[in-house]
């Protein structure tokens, strides 16, 4: 402010403060990638591992507090790969527009009975709905069968295993031995990262 | 941009008309803090930390073979731990004649075990056995303090019945040793 024009005002000029806060913007919109609503709350282990989480060609089985498990597919392809295996295996017919209604499910827990009436519940209410979790009994081991179809559906999709610290190694051994089974003994656990000491 | 001059209105000479002194300048104020606010609300969306993996291959499942592998171990290599219900480590040294010893997850315990093991063989196998109800944070943690020790051989086994009666009979002797 030069003393000499009292008649200029005092109000600065926002205007270079206003650009740089719309490039901001822009940039964090189109950078922006939701948080995916998530089905479970999940709290990590943490661990020293500094490897990142791959996004494409991921099998991720979740494993909460209580035990239950639930199963997602990253790709859409394979999402469609595999349940046309399931399809064939458990003799569930599913219409065109159920199969696409899965493409769209990101993550699911219930026994593949359940997952027709599932699909069809509004969105609502899939939120409302306890899931089960996926059966892994010795007698009717379905996740088995998952993952053996997402395997052959996409036999280079990496397996993930995402468990709450206050899981139980009982429910999560039952997953490992039946990885095992399948001979597929190479997998990851998600963790949140610790410092070394 | 924001400062449009009405046609050089300011500076007549004659200042006979006042009204056009007024100039058209916006007030940017709200403008800003509009765009600061998404800017915060992208920026809390974002999921900008990816979480981590941690790699960890288990051994085949194959009973015979694995039986053979135990068998070549030497003794005086292997390290045994039992991971317990309460956040606690049960450990022994060998394989046969157990003597149990009671640790936990911190840097003073079961790491300052690694590493005097580490300095008595050269290469320390460390079997590691979780009971059913301890916590998935625990296989993590002692995967953790393998991977920190720069321990290169270990694996995750079931737990044997005889491991079971180990852990049941040292909780007795630590109970009776508290009552006292």
């Amino acid at each position: 402010m030069s003393k000499g024009s009292s008649r200029k005002s005092v109000s600065l000029d926002m205007t270079a403060m206003c650009d740089m806060g719309f490039l901001l913007l822009t940039f964090f919109i189109l950078t922006a990638k939701m948080k995916s609503p998530e089905t479970v709350a999940i709290d990590t282990p943490s661990s020293i591992s500094t490897e990142k989480l791959p996004e494409v060609q991921v099998l991720k089985i979740t494993l909460d507090k209580s035990g239950r498990i639930f199963y997602s597919i990253s790709d859409q392809a394979t999402r469609l790969l595999t349940l046309d295996y399931m399809k064939e295996k458990y003799k569930v017919a599913f219409s065109d527009a159920e199969k696409a209604r899965f493409i769209k499910l990101e993550m699911f827990g219930m026994p593949i009975a359940q997952l027709r009436p599932f699909m069809a519940l509004s969105e609502d209410m899939k939120k409302k709905f306890q899931q089960p979790g996926i059966p892994v009994d010795s007698t009717n081991n379905e996740l088995k069968m998952w993952i053996d179809a997402t395997k052959r559906a996409d036999p280079k999709c990496r397996i993930i295993v995402k468990g709450d610290r206050d899981a139980y190694y009982e429910s999560y051994n039952k997953i490992v031995s039946t990885l095992q089974e399948l001979n597929l003994n190479n997998f990851s656990l998600v963790t949140t990262l610790e410092v070394k000491p | 941009m924001a400062e449009i001059e009405g046609g050089g209105g300011g500076k007549q000479k004659t200042g006979k008309v006042r009204s056009k002194k007024v100039s058209t300048k916006v007030d940017m104020t709200p403008m800003v803090d509009l765009a600061f606010l998404l800017i915060t609300f992208f920026m809390l969306t974002t999921t900008l930390s990816k979480p981590q993996v941690m790699k960890i291959t288990m051994p085949y499942k194959d009973k015979d073979k694995k039986n053979q592998d135990m068998q070549d171990l030497k003794a005086s290599r292997v390290l045994n731990l039992i991971l317990g219900e309460e956040d606690e480590i049960y450990y022994y040294h060998g394989l046969d004649q157990p003597q149990m010893e009671v640790t936990d997850y911190s840097a003073d315990g079961i790491r300052k075990i690694f590493n005097e093991k580490k300095k008595t063989v050269d290469t320390v196998v460390v079997i590691i056995k979780a009971m059913d109800k301890s916590k998935f944070k625990n296989i993590v943690d002692i995967l953790d303090e393998v991977h920190i020790t720069n321990i290169r051989t270990y694996s995750i086994v079931d737990i044997t019945p005889e491991d079971l009666a180990l852990v049941a009979k040292e909780k007795e002797v630590s109970s009776a040793s508290t009552e006292k």
